[in-house]
């Protein structure tokens, strides 16, 4: 396999501390979820949701040489595919809207459950939008919301994503919660 | 600005680490020091816990729109929404309100303005139109909700096809709120939560009585209208059950569209779902309602992970899950958890049958009956209530216990009674008549706002003797006399008063006389005299009791006794002394003399032990007492409310002749055994009539407690203040639950003091955590626990305080226990177990581990000697494990023990000159100590049971260790001579206190 497409390589080289392999990272990881993510809706459209926990889980097992990686590796590898699901999720989020304009009343929030799908299309855009501030207060804060809420990683995952302690993360994540509500509602 | 947050999240941070008071105090005073800063972080704070989206994963919350992504599916573009103004029939879209299970639900009006009225309109979406299955799935939820009509589900008016050959169907729009929310925004009471969820038991229950199960039960598919009626929506997955509705549904290949949490094992099994899953989703529905929280411990909420809680966990009980409001975890605790329990059980046998006994298990908890979800066995309730309640609580519902006794006596324990002798048949007769007249006056009592309550089913009572019995004096008057008992117990003494005084014209005038009835029905006139204070009139009605019935009685009554000890009390509280005691002698003189009396003995000694008492006469009180304990433990069991009310009359007692300590010990003794009492007689119903604890008696015996006290406050302060800040003994203990049965619950760590007083909880985290060790300072508490999932060893502060991880052998595959300090305190050995068993270091911060040993055998249980030099362990190198020596770095193992039994849980004494050790060498488990070169090995306990985990006091002349009695170990103390053994835990059928460890930082 070329050594620019394969993730293992890459994340290999991002352990032994070369910057660069992040940003070839990102791209492939970005694909790869997209394309399982899609295969994953279309399979899953008769009414099930999709489920990102297990789709970063199955893209990490299927994209990454086991035998070649570590535990530091799989961190980074979350690292990456949060912020990929994030984008993913964004994108769907975005042209959904584009397409719907106007459908429904346009409303952000976090606390009602009820929300139609395009109010769900505007709350997401507007926390991604408001983890761009967050990042400048807190970049941790910002990463962790990608983690847990995007990506849907375990606390445990994310603490050893964020090379916190699992205390940590749910301390920070009250903190974020808080911070997104004041931001939003 | 970016000062400000970081400011903001720093004081977060510290407020996060609070408990909750504690925290809002600080919120409190930074918000005053503070004003800019203070109103975010109070934001933040009440603001993180509404956000309930960010709890969900992303693509969970976002699933309507990725479902139906734009250029997903091609054919499905355009299909995902009808816009508003679309047509059907002859209603008119006006928007989207929500997604169904089967598509989008919209509010449409009629069109033809024949009547304003709005409608709920699902339309099969486009994309599945050609879906042959999903088609099938439509046109059932519409038949079905054509053959259903009840107030609490909401109705089908209309359906149709489209032009386009859709499919629709419009139901009676419902414009409430999904009934969870609807409770909280309404702040309902946890009775009108109840009272609501009956109503949505109803609506299922007439489905199920239609053959329709639901089996899509959940918040979002009830709502809740603002006049507070309940509808049911949503049978998109329900079922046409053919002919018997118990019977189960066969699960069709991918019918499993249910919503996960919801979900009944069988049904994510994709086995055949019967009216029982609706029981189960029923069960979730209420936990949710009642305690706000989830069942299941869950990490995150993907369907994976549900899926697997709902096959796998335990439900947490709801009053663990609301633990954090102990108001509302009290009310809880009992009935209710065992309500959703029993409705959530794994197997459907073992869940209630029928909605219909769901229902009716709730109302029974809301009439004030006794539930049956309610497990029998004696040491699982009493246990539960024992450990749990305190004494406060405890003392509240002891007038509710009075009633239950009543119900029970005749429904629960009637096989029991009629086992019983003679005399208690003849109670038998009088309770079952009782208790029937009981049980149908909560039948009729409608409970007033503030639930039903003891007195509204005594004053339903009464008045059902006066309308039923009118024509018979001689049962109405019995009746009456009975009644005026439980209102005497309750301490309604005006209205026991009347019913007596009415009771007794009836009794009089009865022919043939009835002498008996009347003295009986005088004696207890007296006692309520009494307990309003009208001691002259008290002393009059035994007076005349005691004439009545000395007239008909030869040789040594047991009437007249009873009675005299009554008058005593009423001449006691005349200061009437000398008549006092001469009183309670003839009673004490007739208990001795007449056969079968020493039963009663303890009640005419304790009469006059209270004369003393009352004199100041402490030392005679206390030497009477005793002997009436004595008598006591001969002819009554340990839990009996004599002993109680004995051993109260004895603190008081001793504590007025100056013995603080052992009042001390007493009171603590009578505490516990009355709050077994209550506990056992809440639970099981099983008091009788006349032994029914109740607030007035415990007012009795408490009041000259309180007042004893009172009088010495020095001394009284003196109690629970020694040693309250630095421990000396750390142990575990599974009393707290939650798991009632298994030993998979609480294993929790405790301190103490040395002499077993002054118990406090340090963890809270509803899993195992166990082998607690003090640091070399006392300052911090290393243990063992699974909390994480693995076995990995935590720190703590020794008042709980920070509790952190120090290891990570879960994610080694391996667990790691036993960890003790080393005299720095700055590092911690342990051994780790699995794979393979060996000792290691590790620095407090998790940083720097060492394996120190290799052992083919496994290497375990390390002490590190106070002076640092060694490190004593066990390994089975050999077979069996036996004690062994090692430097502290691993090297220079020397074997101490030789023998073909166990030695095992070294534990040095502080100066490192002697190894205590536990060995089966005697055929069972016995305390050893030893030289630190083995030499010397003695047996400290010599007991059949089995002793184990030793540690040594800081002096060296006490070990702690635990034993195994009753089949569990308790924590004893013993004398490094070997004398002076005694034991510090309460004893226990059903919990267990061990892993005792000596603060070594306290002499």
């Amino acid at each position: 396999m070329d050594q620019d497409t394969d993730i293992t390589s890459q994340l290999l080289a991002w352990r032994a501390g070369e910057s660069s392999a992040v940003e070839k990272l990102f791209p492939l990881v970005y694909d790869e979820l997209r394309r399982i993510a899609h295969r994953h809706m279309g399979r899953e459209s008769s009414g099930h949701t999709l489920d990102t926990t297990g789709l970063v889980h199955e893209a990490y097992l299927k994209l990454v040489d086991q035998t070649r990686a570590q535990w530091t590796d799989r961190a980074h590898f979350f690292a990456v595919a949060s912020n990929a699901m994030r984008r993913i999720l964004v994108d769907h989020a975005r042209s959904y809207r584009t397409d719907k304009r106007g459908a429904a009343p346009r409303r952000v929030s976090l606390t009602d459950d009820l929300l139609v799908a395009e109010q769900r299309a505007d709350t997401l855009l507007a926390v991604d939008e408001a983890l761009v501030e967050l990042a400048q207060l807190d970049e941790r804060l910002s990463k962790l919301v990608e983690c847990r809420f995007f990506a849907g990683l375990t606390e445990e995952e994310t603490a050893e994503v964020l090379g916190v302690t699992a205390r940590t993360v749910r301390r920070d994540w009250t903190k974020a919660k808080g911070w997104l509500h004041r931001k939003l509602e | 600005m970016t000062q400000l947050w970081r400011e903001i999240f720093d004081a977060a941070d510290r407020a996060l680490e609070m408990e909750p008071a504690e925290q809002r105090a600080f919120v409190e005073e930074y918000l005053a020091e503070h004003p800019a800063e203070g109103i975010e972080l109070k934001a933040l704070i009440d603001g993180a816990d509404a956000v309930s989206s960010l709890e969900i994963p992303a693509s969970v919350f976002a699933a309507p729109l990725l479902r139906e992504a734009p250029g997903d599916d091609p054919e499905d573009a355009g299909g995902r929404s009808q816009s508003e103004g679309a047509v059907f029939g002859p209603y008119r879209v006006r928007r989207e309100v929500g997604w169904g299970g089967m598509g989008a639900v919209y509010l449409a009006e009629r069109s033809d303005d024949q009547y304003q009225k709005q409608v709920a309109l699902k339309v099969l979406p486009r994309w599945s139109g050609g879906d042959h299955r999903r088609m099938q799935r439509f046109l059932e939820e519409r038949q079905i909700l054509a053959s259903l009509d009840h107030p609490g589900i909401a109705r089908l008016l209309d359906g149709g096809v489209t032009a386009g050959g859709l499919p629709w169907f419009a139901m009676e729009y419902i414009d409430g709120k999904q009934i969870d929310r609807y409770c909280a925004e309404a702040h309902l009471s946890i009775e009108e939560r109840l009272r609501l969820f009956c109503d949505v038991c109803s609506a299922v229950q007439y489905a199920h009585r239609n053959l329709v199960v639901h089996r899509d039960l959940k918040p979002s598919n009830i709502l809740v209208s603002d006049e507070g009626r309940v509808a049911l929506l949503d049978f998109g997955i329900a079922r046409l059950v053919a002919g018997d509705s118990s019977a189960p549904v066969a699960a069709t290949t991918g019918d499993r569209l249910m919503t996960p949490l919801y979900a009944s094992p069988e049904q994510i099994r994709g086995e055949p779902a019967s009216t029982t899953a609706d029981v189960y989703a029923l069960g979730v529905l209420l936990y949710v309602l009642l305690t706000g929280g989830n069942p299941y411990r869950l990490a995150t909420f993907d369907t994976y992970e549900i899926v697997r809680a709902v096959l796998e966990q335990e439900p947490e009980r709801p009053s663990s899950c609301a633990s954090n409001d102990a108001k509302l975890a009290r009310r809880l605790r009992g009935d209710l958890d065992a309500i959703v329990l029993k409705a959530m059980a794994k197997e459907t046998s073992r869940r209630y049958a029928t909605v219909e006994q769901f229902q009716a298990d709730v109302q029974r908890y809301l009439t004030g009956m006794p539930v049956i979800a309610r497990p029998e066995s004696r040491s699982y309730l009493a246990r539960k209530f024992v450990r749990r309640h305190r004494l406060g609580v405890a003392v509240a519902v002891a007038a509710v216990v009075l009633v239950l006794s009543f119900a029970t006596v005749m429904t629960v324990q009637r096989a029991r009674i009629r086992a019983q002798s003679q005399r208690i048949a003849v109670e038998r007769d009088r309770a079952e008549q009782v208790g029937e007249l009981l049980l149908k006056s909560i039948q009729s009592v409608t409970p007033g706002d503030s639930g039903i309550t003891a007195r509204n089913i005594l004053d339903s009572a009464t008045s059902r003797i006066d309308q039923q019995l009118g024509a018979h004096p001689a049962q109405r008057a019995r009746l009456l006399f009975e009644m005026a008992g439980a209102y005497h117990k309750l301490g309604i003494d005006g209205r026991a008063q009347h019913l007596l005084n009415v009771s007794l014209e009836l009794r009089r005038r009865l022919q043939p006389r009835a002498d008996r009835e009347v003295a009986e029905t005088l004696d207890l006139l007296g006692a309520v005299f009494l307990a309003q204070g009208n001691v002259k009139q008290s002393e009059q009605s035994y007076r005349e009791a005691l004439t009545l019935r000395r007239m008909n009685s030869s040789g040594p009554d047991r009437d007249v006794a009873r009675i005299l000890v009554g008058l005593s009390s009423a001449l006691r509280a005349r200061r009437l002394f000398p008549e006092a005691e001469r009183v309670s002698r003839e009673a004490i003189q007739i208990d001795q003399s007449r056969p079968g009396g020493r039963v009663d003995l303890a009640s005419s000694t304790g009469a006059l032990a209270r004369v003393m008492a009352d004199q100041g006469r402490h030392v005679e009180a206390v030497k009477i007492l005793r002997q009436s304990l004595e008598i006591l433990r001969e002819t009554r069991s340990e839990d009996d409310p004599q002993v109680a009310t004995t051993l109260f009359d004895f603190a008081a007692s001793l504590h007025g002749a100056g013995n603080h300590r052992e009042a001390d010990s007493v009171l603590r003794r009578a505490l516990s055994v009355q709050r077994r009492l209550l506990a056992t007689a809440l639970l099981r119903g099983t008091a009788n009539f006349e032994g029914a604890p109740s607030l007035a008696a415990w007012n009795d015996v408490m009041a000259p407690v309180e007042h004893a006290f009172a009088a010495s406050p020095a001394a009284a302060a003196a109690l629970p203040a020694a040693g309250a800040k630095n421990p000396e003994l750390v142990f575990v203990s599974d009393r707290d639950g939650p798991d009632p049965v298994g030993d998979r619950g609480n294993h929790e760590i405790y301190v103490m003091n040395a002499d077993g007083s002054n118990e406090r909880r340090l963890t809270n985290e509803k899993s195992v955590d166990f082998q607690p060790a003090f640091s070399p300072d006392g300052r911090q508490i290393a243990f063992a626990s699974q909390r994480n999932g693995g076995h990995d060893i935590f720190v703590m502060n020794a008042d709980g305080s920070q509790q952190r991880r120090v290891t990570n052998f879960g994610a080694l595959g391996l667990q790691a226990m036993s960890p003790t300090w080393d005299p720095d305190g700055k590092r911690i050995t342990f051994n780790s177990r699995g794979k393979q068993t060996d000792i290691y270091v590790i620095n407090l911060d998790g940083s720097g581990l060492v394996q120190l040993t290799e052992d083919p055998g496994g290497a375990s249980q390390p002490a590190w000697s106070p002076d640092g030099e060694k490190i004593a362990f066990s390994s089975n190198r050999h077979g069996k494990p036996e004690a062994y020596v090692m430097n502290s770095d691993g090297s220079n193992q020397v074997r101490l023990t030789f023998n073909d039994a166990v030695d095992g849980r070294p534990a040095w004494s502080s100066d490192s000159r002697r190894i205590a050790f536990h060995s089966g060498r005697d055929g069972n488990f016995d305390i050893f100590v030893m030289n630190a070169d083995g030499s010397n090995q003695v047996p400290l306990t010599r007991n059949p049971g089995e002793d184990s985990y030793p540690s040594w006091s800081p002096d060296g002349k006490r070990i702690v260790f635990q034993r195994v009695v009753l089949g569990h170990n308790q924590i004893f103390t013993i004398n490094a001579n070997g004398s002076g053994e005694r034991r510090l835990t309460e004893l226990s059928p059903v919990a267990f206190n061990g892993f005792p460890n000596w603060n070594p930082a306290r002499r």
